[in-house]
């Protein structure tokens, strides 16, 4: 398993039930040291998973910066581990990202999205829920399906497009 | 439907099985928020009254929940609220806080959508068994017709946007109630259960966060929710838990070959103490409910109507028991009540003991 911070080894685990949530951090040596953590003291989890550009401005009473929006802090959104309002996702995008990364493993949604609205969706996306459409196919033994699907896939990645109408 | 006639209903997705279940019911729940409003927690009372009311007159023409019931849930008593509750029909966070929260079930009573809990939105559909396919279709088509009315929050990078980070994505949450007594006895559950962590998966007592396993029930869900499919995150569960449904179903047979004695000497405790105890907690009743129902399973008893034992499980839950008595207990008063409920109801099922 490697560390949440850097890509080293992680030897240092840590397990944090924050509003009845649980929430696993993994670290090495090096950066549970740097943390302080490790040793049985409590810490602010979401400290650790914003990193220290978050605790920084905090910890030199500089203003916390807040969402446009609603008005939530960072401060709050470090304190409560929750979000004001939907904006908030671009207005802390930095940390946002940072802490998505330590709780998923992963930064970008795949998967189903809102039909109402035409959507472009991210490359990634697309391919990826073409290669589970294909694999689906096939499993059902649509094979003409899983052709379609492979020609368009290929399409996709050769022109970085998408080759028909959006469906 | 009024809540009482909506309490009064049967509890389908937890009773509709024989006693030989292993996996009882399947669940799906999908956070969603409105653009541009703040979370529940942040927003004003106006702002979430009027969500309340929008979504509630929304849902009331839509197809799923035509004909179906509604409620504003702080308009409700405290007993109505924990009744919801043991049904699985709203949070324990809703039923402790619930200013400007509303509630809509639809006519089947399997679809359910919680407005104001932590997200503005929470879809959920229950289903009896395994069945997390079919549920997704289902709550796919209700997310659609959510979606046609109301502006979801939703990023092209990060998914639905929800109030906690851990909901980010696809907002789905996917889980599996089941009853695990073999591996329990055995005492094999506790290298499952690690098992389970290591492969993202979350365990629960079955009342959901922070409780208990009480009556060997456990919830097996999903924590990731970004970076991964709706559909590939399900296929997981379902392949891990009918892999676990094996591994119950083999850990019975051995307990019934390695400790035949200490197994039915386990069953007709619970029988006796069932049949013969003036005081019984929740739990107790509930773990002793647990044995008979592996008793059934493995033919060691007989019973009348082997069902009305899942129908007692619902029953000895405490909001559920003072919807029998008529009226509030305390704690004391309720542990004597269910000790004569359970009592008169296995004097009727009784039939012979074949052990």
């Amino acid at each position: 398993m490697k560390c949440d911070k850097c890509d080293k080894p992680a030897t240092v685990h840590l397990t944090q039930v924050i509003n009845g949530k649980m929430q696993k951090l993994h670290l090495c040596q090096a950066c549970a040291d740097e943390a302080g953590v490790g040793h049985g003291a409590t810490f602010s989890m979401s400290d650790l998973l914003l990193g220290q550009g978050v605790a920084q401005p905090l910890a030199q009473g500089g203003r916390s910066r807040s969402c446009p929006e609603c008005g939530w802090t960072l401060h709050r959104l470090r304190k409560a581990g929750r979000f004001g309002c939907p904006a908030c996702y671009e207005s802390f995008e930095k940390e946002v990202t940072g802490l998505l990364k330590s709780i998923h493993h992963a930064t970008e949604h795949v998967g189903r999205h809102p039909r109402n609205r035409v959507r472009k969706l991210s490359m990634r996306n697309r391919i990826e829920s073409l290669e589970s459409s294909i694999s689906e196919a096939i499993e059902a033994e649509e094979y003409e399906k899983a052709a379609k699907y492979r020609d368009e896939l290929k399409d996709l990645q050769k022109n970085g497009h998408e080759g028909g109408n959006p469906t | 439907m009024t809540i009482e006639e909506l309490v009064d209903a049967p509890c389908t997705w937890f009773i509709d099985h024989a006693p030989s279940e292993i996996a009882i019911s399947s669940r799906i729940r999908l956070a969603r928020n409105i653009e541009g409003i703040p979370f529940p927690a942040h927003a004003e009372a106006k702002q979430r009254a009027s969500i309340r009311e929008h979504t509630l007159e929304m849902l009331k023409d839509s197809s799923h929940f035509e004909g179906g019931s509604f409620f504003r849930v702080d308009e409700l008593t405290t007993l109505q609220k924990s009744l919801l509750y043991e049904r699985s029909l709203i949070s324990k966070d809703l039923a402790e806080e619930s200013n400007q929260s509303g509630l809509a079930v639809s006519p089947d009573l399997r679809d359910v959508v919680m407005v104001n809990e932590e997200d503005h939105l929470r879809l959920q559909v229950v289903r009896p068994g395994l069945s997390l396919e079919d549920i997704w279709e289902e709550i796919s088509a209700v997310d659609d017709e959510m979606e046609e009315i109301l502006e979801i929050a939703y990023s092209d990078r990060f998914g639905y946007l929800t109030c906690c980070p851990t909901n980010t994505g696809t907002g789905m949450r996917a889980g599996v109630m089941l009853h695990l007594p073999g591996l329990v006895l055995m005492e094999e559950i506790r290298p499952v259960l690690r098992g389970l962590g290591k492969l993202g998966l979350a365990v629960r007592g079955s009342g959901g966060e922070g409780s208990d396993a009480d009556g060997f029930l456990y919830q097996i869900s999903n924590q990731i929710t970004l970076g991964r499919s709706e559909k590939s995150i399900l296929k997981d569960i379902q392949e891990v838990v009918s892999e676990l449904v094996q591994h119950e179903q083999n850990a019975r047979l051995r307990l019934e070959e390695s400790k035949p004695a200490a197994l039915r000497d386990r069953v007709g405790r619970a029988l006796g103490i069932l049949q013969h105890a003036w005081i019984l907690s929740s739990k107790e009743a509930l773990d002793l409910l647990a044995i008979i129902r592996l008793g059934l399973s493995l033919d060691l008893l007989e019973l009348n109507q082997a069902h009305e034992v899942e129908q007692l499980m619902v029953e000895v839950r405490p909001a559920h028991l003072q919807k029998l008595a008529v009226k509030e207990l305390s704690a004391e008063q309720r542990d004597i009540f269910r000790a004569e409920w359970v009592r008169s109801k296995l004097a009727e099922l009784k039939k012979g003991r074949k052990l």
